[in-house]
């Protein structure tokens, strides 16, 4: 595990400290690989999210993302990651290319980020749309904008929260392929998602979270056998894990 | 191209053009005028009450509970936005420069408060101590310092992860403001006084001090209070005008639902709607709650006739002018439109609120006229006031035109 660019061991967190949401959860990202989180709405997925964002404080345990903590070192440690929201957070008074332009400047990226994000534009469709106002597109278009400004980041870590909702299916597929591209270049990448059948296809790992725990972890074979159904899909494999987790 | 430098002045700029805009519309109402009328009838039964003040008053006691909460209660103001969650938590170490200038626009806001309420209170002081205005200026000057301290230690108590409950943090801000503030006014010796400026410095030092360097800033709290204020300026702009940015926020309170039920017509679409509004969204429970108590207040402690009876109209009038929000409050929701209802039945249901809310305020403030005084003329002529007041507000072409308006 010394590859792992991503680890959370032992966490309790939460909002309030005598009703935690998490409880002792513990998973890890390597790098040239994505983790999909998957869980029902309120498993805790988001509170796991926001944890490692540095957003919460964790009641008990750690996170570290490269090797150092957020209280170590708080700039270094964001810098590290981006983090697509599921929910599309635009200003609304920044341009498209503003939004690029922001991006590079919260994260400091040097002079070939315009460049870059050119690209970006074009894979992504929306080179003609660089100085229109994203706050009032639709929420696809809108989440594309999220998306662009996460790569252009080019971290080694992605935090991803339900992606696809409201994309077109030639957006998706852009992004999906952008990620893997990340990925064989060393990116590690957490997605939390419900699109299950998405999911099975292009991560490497699953983390099955239930009422604030970790019931089940481990690749598409890995999970087969626990469950012992060799032909089962992660449909079936999250139905069986969510109600013996009961 | 965007400056992390420059943001703060260009956000707060721009709060300020939709604020100023909106300054302008309320001084343009009518509002203005009911608000100028009960600053006179107000100041002038201040003076009056003063004259008539018991001396078992305890006035420095009342200036030192007040002060203290002007000065413990201690919002602030960041300007944020939500996206800021995305595009800022990398650059948080660079935004310090950002949270200084948000402090010191939140501290410079508040200090005009305090001085208001200082000025407003300065009246009572002189009369219960006799002190000369230069010791009060130099109170006031001192009460400046501990609201800037304040500013510093609500800004500390807000780095605590969420987990961490701040009531302890507030409650020992509260306590040695409360001291220092007390010590002050009632011109103890100068060593008490230092000494619990002494407490006070210590427990900045060494209490709220290392929470700044040991958390780090808690964004969604931040915004969370950012939105509060921000909604609390929009609703009460929203009782001059439409605002768009108004979102509403919802609570359950179940016994006051319970209640509402029973003591509020429910029999027809709209009169549900009203009543669930009424209790349940933004703040209209609470401005008509509170504006019951001052006109309770008013019926017990204004002096004379004549005052009791203005006191009540205008208190019942002024009720019925910030309810007149929750009229169009479903305007904008589709399914409602699409009902088999008319327009009238909207008005009616509204009518038929308002006139149980305000009539309750009449009733109950000639029934505490009459119990202080056991005089029928009192009880008469209060409730006349009150009546005629509720006739006015619930009347068809007062609520039609206010709701065009």
């Amino acid at each position: 595990m010394n590859n792992s660019i991503l680890e959370v061991s032992h966490l309790t967190g939460g909002y309030q400290a005598n009703k935690p949401v998490l409880h002792d959860v513990s998973l890890h990202v390597n790098s040239n690989e994505i983790v999909g989180l998957i869980g029902l709405n309120g498993a805790g997925k988001s509170t796991t999210i926001k944890h490692i964002l540095g957003l919460l404080d964790p009641m008990n345990g750690e996170i570290k993302v490269g090797g150092t903590t957020f209280a170590d070192n708080k700039d270094g440690y964001r810098k590290q990651f981006s983090y697509i929201p599921e929910t599309p957070l635009l200003y609304d008074e920044l341009t498209l290319w503003e939004h690029l332009q922001l991006t590079a400047l919260a994260y400091e990226l040097g002079e070939e980020w315009e460049e870059r994000a050119e690209v970006l534009l074009q894979e992504f469709r929306m080179t003609n749309m660089k100085k229109w106002f994203p706050g009032h597109f639709s929420k696809g278009m809108r989440q594309k904008v999220m998306i662009m400004c996460a790569f252009l980041v080019k971290p080694s870590l992605y935090i991803v929260d339900e992606p696809f909702v409201g994309l077109d299916p030639i957006g998706i597929q852009s992004f999906l392929d952008m990620m893997l591209e990340m990925k064989d270049k060393g990116a590690g990448v957490l997605m939390s998602t419900h699109i299950l059948s998405t999911a099975e296809r292009y991560c490497d790992r699953f983390i099955i979270l239930h009422d604030g725990q970790i019931v089940m972890a481990g690749t598409m074979t890995e999970l087969r056998n626990q469950i012992g159904n060799s032909a089962a899909t992660l449909d079936d494999i999250y139905i069986e894990a969510t109600r013996s987790g009961k | 191209m965007m400056q992390l430098q420059t943001l703060w002045k260009e956000r707060a700029g721009a709060f300020w053009n939709i604020a100023m805009r909106y300054f302008r519309l309320i001084g343009n109402s009518s509002f203005l005028f009911t608000l100028v009328l009960s600053l006179i009838f107000g100041a002038y039964y201040y003076s009056e009450i003063l004259k008539v003040l018991p001396e078992s008053f305890p006035g420095v006691a009342v200036i030192t509970i007040v002060a203290a909460i002007v000065l413990v209660r201690t919002p602030l103001r960041f300007f944020l936005s939500e996206a800021d969650l995305v595009f800022m938590l990398p650059a948080e170490n660079r935004l310090q420069g950002y949270f200084r200038q948000s402090l010191i626009y939140s501290f410079a806001l508040q200090v005009f408060t305090t001085v208001v309420v200082m000025t407003i209170l300065a009246p009572l002081y002189q009369h219960e101590m006799a002190a000369g205005t230069g010791y009060y200026v130099f109170v006031i000057c001192v009460l400046i310092v501990l609201k800037g301290a304040n500013v510093l230690m609500k800004w500390m108590e807000l780095h605590l992860p969420a987990h961490h409950s701040t009531i302890v943090y507030i409650l020992v801000r509260l306590a040695v403001t409360i001291i220092f503030t007390y010590l002050l006014l009632i011109q103890a010796q100068w060593f008490y006084v230092a000494l619990s400026a002494v407490l006070f410095v210590v427990t900045f030092f060494l209490m709220f001090l290392p929470l700044q360097r040991k958390y780090a800033i808690k964004w969604e709290k931040l915004l969370a209070m950012d939105e509060k204020q921000s909604m609390k300026f929009y609703r009460t702009a929203n009782l001059f005008t439409d605002v768009p940015k108004l979102k509403q926020s919802v609570k359950q309170r179940r016994l006051l639902s319970s209640l509402g039920e029973k003591l509020l017509p429910s029999d027809s679409v709209y009169a549900t709607l009203y009543q669930k509004a009424f209790i349940r969204s933004n703040e209209y429970f609470g401005i008509y709650f509170r504006l019951w108590l001052l006109g309770l207040a008013v019926v017990a402690f204004v002096p004379g006739l004549i005052g009791k009876v203005i006191g009540t109209a205008l208190i019942i009038y002024l009720t019925a002018t910030q309810l007149r929000t929750l009229y169009p409050h479903y305007q904008a929701h589709v399914m409602v439109k699409l009902y088999p209802v008319s327009d009238y039945e909207q008005g009616k249901a509204f009518r038929l609120m308002l006139l149980r809310l305000l009539g309750a305020q009449a009733v109950t403030f000639a029934a505490l006229s009459f119990l202080l005084s056991f005089d029928v003329i009192v009880f008469l002529s209060v409730f006349l006031a009150g009546s005629v007041a509720v006739a006015v507000a619930t009347s068809r072409a007062e609520v039609v035109r206010r709701s065009v308006s």
